[in-house]
């Protein structure tokens, strides 16, 4: 079986791909961690708060 | 008649449904001969089925858009007799059942969302325990789950296949809960991700007292969804 690619972030920090977000990501199959860097937990929460902004606001 | 016409209409008639309830229960006992706990008991169960069945229209109902919103509900008084079948096949889909609401903390009966659009239905809830939440690979999930940071329990059945899956405000969720959403992931999509709380992982699965030592149990689980991105926040 394969084994998973398991990428952390550094203490304070969020990994992301622009679309992945987490501390701790067990990537899938074909997943590539390249494509991954870190942003602050401040800049994740904003990207969070954005995001469910604009998608309560479209959706309902 | 709108569903709070027919609430307001049950509301008034209440005391009227239990007098009857209890006159009933009398009567059929014999009058005052000790019976009075069963005719009670009658009347109770009698005022339970015709509002449930009245709200839920006999388990009928498909569209429950924001009808436990905030604290419109309690746990005392939210106790459906029914299945909670979230039908609604509009663009915005089942909006908003739980969101807010800060006075359910069980959902009690098993919520059936299979195939249908969940849009913020527990968002922002003090929900502790989901009984069932029922999907299937073409259930998609919308800020269904944003900021429930009281759930405790959640049983998933069926599968997830069509978005992206976010838990990571629940970091009080149990190990059962969250093996139940893993083993739930359809092994038959790829390129999605399933978040989770980094905290509620490592509670779940820690060996020993070391923060941050997961156990073998959770590389177990990993291994079952490779095709998933399973992510820890």
């Amino acid at each position: 079986m394969e084994t998973r690619n398991v990428i952390r972030a550094n203490d304070g920090k969020i990994l992301t791909n622009g679309e992945i977000y987490g501390k701790q990501i067990f990537l899938a199959v074909g997943v590539s961690e390249g494509d991954f860097y870190e942003i602050t937990e401040e800049e994740y929460e904003e990207y969070l708060r954005v995001k469910s902004e604009r998608e309560m606001y479209i959706y309902g | 008649m709108t569903i709070a016409e027919k609430l307001q209409k049950i509301a008034e008639n209440e005391q009227k449904v239990f007098d009857a309830g209890y006159e009933k229960g009398k009567a059929e006992a014999g009058g005052d001969d000790g019976s009075y706990d069963e005719g009670f008991a009658d009347g109770k169960q009698a005022e339970y089925d015709r509002f449930w069945d009245t709200l839920q229209q006999n388990g009928n109902l498909k569209n429950y858009n924001y009808l436990f919103y905030q604290d419109r509900f309690d746990d005392t008084i939210y106790n459906p007799k029914h299945p909670i079948i979230l039908g609604v096949t509009s663009s915005s889909g089942n909006l908003a059942v739980f969101n807010s609401s800060v006075r359910i903390t069980d959902t009690k009966v098993p919520i059936i969302a299979e195939g249908v659009y969940l849009n913020q239905v527990f968002a922002y809830s003090k929900i502790k325990t989901i009984r069932e939440l029922r999907v299937n690979e073409n259930t998609t999930y919308n800020n269904v789950f944003n900021d429930c940071s009281a759930l405790e329990e959640l049983t998933i059945t069926g599968a997830i296949g069509k978005n992206d899956f976010n838990l990571k405000w629940s970091t009080e969720l149990s190990k059962d809960s969250i093996v139940s959403i893993v083993n739930a992931l359809s092994p038959n999509t790829s390129g999605l991700t399933v978040t989770l709380s980094l905290t509620a992982v490592d509670n779940a699965f820690r060996e020993g007292d070391k923060e941050g030592s997961i156990s073998s149990g959770w590389n177990d689980l990993l291994n079952l969804r490779q095709n998933w991105t399973i992510s820890l926040v």
